[in-house]
This record gives C-alpha cells, sequence and structure tokens, in this order.
C-alpha cells in the first residue's frame, strides 16, 4: 500500500474514532509527562550541583581541601605553587552566606577567588578578567538572586555569615552572559580579600585547587599529601559533585521509584485508552487480511497507527513534562541546599528525552 | 474451479474434547454457478470458508481453486490468491467506518494501486450495483442495504474468479435481502463468477444452482421445510 493511502486511510478512519483517538493520546501523554518531568527534576538536581562545580575548577584536577570550616592559611599558596609538576594553584574561600536586600533574603554560596583563578579557565570566570576580578570592590551577584532580594547594581546588601552581619556593595550583576546556565546557580562571586574580609576569615581560604602539567597528576598528588602532612585532604578536584552523588542517593531512589510508578500509570492511562480502538483496529486487520494484504503490509498500517499515535502522544507529554518539572517538581530538596549550591538549573538531557519517548512509543 | 476433496478440520477444546469442524467435505462450484449452502451456527460454515480461503489448513483432504492447491501456498501466495482471485463478502457492518462507499469498495485495489486509480476502477461496479449516486457518502452514513453492495464491489472489484459470501442478508430485512441476493446472482452470471453462499436466509435456494446443508460439520441434502435458522434450531 502507497505510503499517501496509508496516511489517508488512518485520516479518514479517524473521524470515526477521534474522541477514542483522543483519549489514546491523552494516556501517553500524560504517562509520557510524568516520566519526562521525574528524570528531568532528578537531571536538574545533580547537574546544578555539577554544573557549578565543573563552572569552578575549569582545569583544576586536584585540590587541597581544609578539614574544618576555618579553612587553612594561605601562606601554604607559594608553597604549593613551587611544587614540581604544578602549572596553576589557585586559592579559593568558600562559605555558606545569607544575603538580605530591600525585598527578600536569599541562601548562598559564596565564593572568593584570586586574579590568578582565571588562569584555570572555569566558565565561573569565563568573561571576567584577572584585573576585572583584582579590580572589583564587592559582590557579583547572578541576576536571578539579584531580583530575588530586590538589589540593583552598586547599591547596598548585608551578608550574615555565622554571627556576624556585613554591608557590602553589589559591585556586578551577572547575566546568563557573563556566566551561561551558571546564572542559575546560587552563588555569589566575590576577589579573595573581599570574601575573607566580609567573612571574618582574613588570611585564611578553604581550598587550592590546582592544575597538574601534562601527565604529572600522580606525582602532584603526592607532592600534595607529603606537603599536606596529613593535617589537610588532597582530593580530586570535582569532589564536591562525588560527595553530592551520594548525598543525593536517598532523593536519587525516590525519583526512580516516581519515574517507575509513572510509567506504570501512564502505561495503564494509554493501555485503557487504546482498548476503545481496539475493536475497530481489529476489524480492520481481519478485513485487511480477507482482501489479500500479507502480515508485512497489514503491519505497516497498524505502524502508522502507531507511529501517529505515539509520536503525537510524546510530543503531547514531552511539552507537558517540561511545565511539569518547571512548576510542580522544581523545589529542591531541603536537606541537599544546605550543604551544597542546588541551583534552580533545568536540564534536559537526551537521555530523559529518549527514555521518556521510548516508553510513549 | 472450486473443489473440495474429502475436507477434514477438527479442533481440540480445553477439555480434550475434538469438535469435528469440518468432517469430510466434498463440493465443487463452476464458473458462473451460485452453490448455498445452509446450516445452523456451529454447523462448520465459517470454519469451511477460511478453509477455502487459505486462512485455515486442512488437516486431511484438498482445497483446489483453479487447479491449485490452496494449502501448499505460501503465506505470500495465499495473500496474493485471496486479494486476486477471490472475493469474499461479509456482513454490511464490516465496511470501515469514516471511509467513504468508494474507498470503501475499493480496499483490495489500494494494495497495488494509487487511490485516484482505484475509485477510477470501482466506479464501474459501483454503478451497475446501482450506488453511483452514494459513492461518497461515509460508511456509516449508507444503509444497510448499500452497505452490503458496496460489501459485493469490493469483493468482485480485483475480478475474481471465486465469490464467497458469509451471510451477506444477515443483517437486512426482506426487501434489501431479496435485492442484494438478485444482485449477487446478477452479476455473478454476468462475469461467470463462481459463487459458494453460506446462509440461513430460505430464500438464497432460489438463486442457486445448487443447495446443500451442512450439520455437524459434514454436507446432508437440503431440506427445504427444515428450519437452519439459529433461533429455529431445535
Amino acid at each position: 500500500m502507497r505510503p499517501s493511502t496509508i496516511f489517508y486511510l488512518y485520516r479518514v478512519r479517524l473521524r470515526a474514532r477521534f474522541v477514542q483517538e483522543l483519549l489514546a493520546v491523552a494516556g501517553i501523554a500524560v504517562g509520557v509527562a510524568l516520566l519526562f518531568a521525574s528524570q528531568v527534576a532528578n537531571t536538574s538536581l545533580a547537574g546544578s550541583v555539577t554544573h557549578l562545580t565543573d563552572g569552578l575548577v575549569g582545569k583544576a584536577r586536584l585540590q587541597v581541601e581544609a578539614r574544618n570550616p576555618q579553612g587553612f592559611t594561605e601562606r601554604m599558596l607559594p608553597a604549593i605553587e613551587q611544587l614540581p609538576g604544578v602549572s596553576v594553584a589557585a586559592p579559593v574561600l568558600q562559605r555558606s552566606v545569607y544575603l538580605v536586600g530591600p525585598t527578600g533574603r536569599a541562601s548562598v554560596n559564596l565564593i572568593g577567588l584570586s586574579p590568578g583563578f582565571s588562569s584555570l579557565q572555569g566558565r565561573v570566570l569565563l568573561h571576567v578578567s584577572a584585573s576585572q576580578l583584582a579590580r572589583q570592590d564587592g559582590l557579583a551577584l547572578p541576576a536571578p538572586v539579584a531580583r530575588e532580594i530586590g538589589v540593583g547594581p552598586l547599591q547596598t546588601v548585608q551578608l550574615q555569615s555565622g554571627d556576624t552581619s556585613t554591608k557590602t556593595l553589589a559591585a556586578v550583576i551577572l547575566q546568563a552572559g557573563d556566566v551561561g546556565e551558571l546564572v542559575d546557580s546560587p552563588v555569589v562571586i566575590a576577589p579573595l580579600g573581599v570574601a575573607q574580609a566580609l567573612t571574618g576569615m582574613q588570611g585564611s581560604v578553604n581550598r587550592v585547587l590546582v592544575e597538574p602539567r601534562a601527565g604529572r597528576d600522580q606525582e602532584v598528588k603526592a607532592a600534595l599529601e607529603r606537603l599536606a602532612a596529613g593535617k589537610l585532604n588532597v582530593l580530586p578536584a570535582n569532589f564536591e559533585a562525588t560527595v553530592f552523588g551520594q548525598a543525593e542517593g536517598p532523593t536519587a531512589q525516590s525519583t526512580q521509584m516516581f519515574s517507575a510508578l509513572s510509567a506504570l500509570v501512564g502505561f495503564l492511562f494509554a493501555f485503557n485508552a487504546m482498548l476503545l480502538t481496539v475493536p475497530q483496529r481489529r476489524s480492520l486487520i481481519a478485513d485487511l487480511r480477507l482482501d489479500g494484504y500479507t502480515p508485512i503490509e497489514i503491519v505497516e498500517v497498524m505502524l502508522f497507527d502507531v507511529l501517529v499515535l505515539g509520536m503525537t502522544g510524546v510530543l503531547g507529554g514531552l511539552a507537558l513534562g517540561d511545565l511539569l518539572s518547571r512548576s510542580l517538581l522544581e523545589a529542591e530538596p531541603g536537606y541537599l541546599a544546605l550543604a551544597f549550591p542546588v541551583g534552580a538549573l533545568h536540564i534536559v538531557t537526551w537521555q530523559s528525552v529518549i527514555i521518556a519517548a521510548a516508553g510513549g512509543i | 474451479m472450486l473443489q473440495l476433496e474429502d475436507v477434514v478440520k477438527h479442533y481440540r477444546v480445553g477439555d480434550g474434547e475434538i469438535v469435528r469442524a469440518v468432517d469430510g467435505i466434498h463440493l465443487s462450484v463452476g464458473e458462473g454457478e451460485l452453490v448455498a449452502l445452509y446450516g445452523p451456527s456451529g454447523s462448520g460454515k465459517t470454519t469451511l470458508l477460511m478453509l477455502i480461503a487459505g486462512l485455515l489448513v486442512p488437516d486431511r483432504g484438498s482445497v483446489i481453486v483453479n487447479g491449485r492447491e490452496v494449502s501448499s501456498l505460501s503465506e505470500r501466495e495465499r495473500a496474493h490468491y485471496r486479494r486476486s482471485e477471490l472475493g469474499f463478502i461479509r456482513q454490511s457492518l464490516d465496511l470501515i467506518p469514516g471511509v467513504r462507499a468508494d474507498d470503501n469498495a475499493a480496499l483490495k485495489l489500494f494494495a497495488t494501486s494509487g487511490r485516484r486509480e482505484a475509485q477510477r476502477n470501482v466506479a464501474p461496479l459501483l454503478e451497475r450495483l446501482g450506488l453511483n449516486g452514494r459513492a461518497r457518502q461515509r460508511a456509516e452514513q449508507l444503509s444497510m442495504g448499500e452497505r452490503q453492495r458496496v460489501m459485493i464491489a469490493r469483493a468482485l472489484s480485483t475480478q475474481p474468479r471465486l465469490v464467497l459470501a458469509d451471510e451477506p442478508t444477515g443483517s437486512l430485512d426482506t426487501d434489501r435481502g431479496r435485492e442484494v441476493l438478485t444482485l449477487l446472482a446478477e452479476v455473478c452470471h454476468e462475469r461467470e463468477v463462481g459463487v459458494l453462499l453460506v446462509t440461513h436466509d430460505p430464500r438464497a435456494a432460489a438463486f442457486a444452482d445448487q443447495v446443500h446443508a451442512l450439520r455437524d460439520g459434514q454436507l446432508v441434502d437440503y431440506e427445504p421445510d427444515r428450519a437452519y435458522a439459529p433461533f429455529h434450531a431445535k
């Protein structure tokens, strides 16, 4: 049978079973939407931390990290820089703080960076030069955070860290063009000296990111461990993402369970709805068999039905799922947000699309 | 044209009992001949039609159409045989809903031709069957008699030499039933098409060249006074 005839037959048959077909599409769409939304919510949660970590560490592959919130002295930096095999070493001060503006309060991660940090080429500072960072006298806030607390460029904002509260300047409002998708992460960037002063940690840092020269990772790691003398951790640069991966285990499990239940509910929806159209399809199959159509030709006709029904359901479901993931499922798990910079990134991966689409088809 | 030689088809049902649906049938239908086959429900009529159509394979015996043993054909050859050498008339409710009368009639032709060409080819047949003014109506807009005529048009659309008709008047009132039987007999005689008509309708005997009855899977003599309709079964 010619494709145009198959299409014509589908179209005219649709007139006689429009409501049943619509219910079947709706059933598939609901199933796909639930599955897709839960997948996207999970990916976005893990992805926001991974994106921030990757965006911060850039080309660094190792880090020396303090074991307590007080950090360690930045005077270690020259010793690290002089180790054989070290290409770049950049100190970082990172603390969870609250920013209070005229219209609100936001929990953010304050990241203090030295101008040398731009050598690591992390996305956080991709469009900020070392000299710009050195001249900045205040905080660089992502636009969503600035909106949340109601502060504009060069306006005063209150920073609360531990038991201290300090007024400072919102020097720069970062847009997506400056830091890409990291604009949705709850991070605030400041020159290292400013961050140390605001948090009362003068002369201290939390960690030093290290980029070893090519092929010398093991050698540099061993040297860093000797230098740390058991008082500091020597870890992979993206260790925070690994820790987050462990911490979000329960959330991931519940999301997987929700995905499985969504798939089951969707399947039942679609199955029930499609049962409504089964008698007509069976009758058509019987007609075609008696009228001399080969099994392959009958499969072609039915496959076209499946594709139209499935594709329509899947497209509708993906759109609905995207909407669901942005509205109902966007709330971050509180216990993770306390310890990690969980942002509002909306990450849609091909895997999520393929899993949901395959389920729908 | 159609020869059935000692055709046997048995089924085993759930409790192991064997149902002799078709049990040693000998029958022949010649060109332009209309053979009526009476029998109550469960007498094996539909099984016999499925065996002739090549949708079932006999346990024993031969189904020979135009000199070829149907059960020896491959799946593809049997589909081709049903498409080009056989017409099958079912009850009128089997038309595809939502589809126009001419497209319903041209369904068999769609396998090898485009829609326009198939519609052109089927138009004279629809005219002969008195449907030329109704060709663009959808199936559900047709009367039961018209639907049955569309089924006849579909069965004859590929100019087959044998037509199997399964209760073609089953859904029709007396007048429409007589109309359909008259048309079927006329058109098949004109085209020298052999027809095997399975029915409960006692009027069909008047149009038939041969009349048989089927009871418990076996052919028996037709007794005009005996009622074969299921609601008359004793």
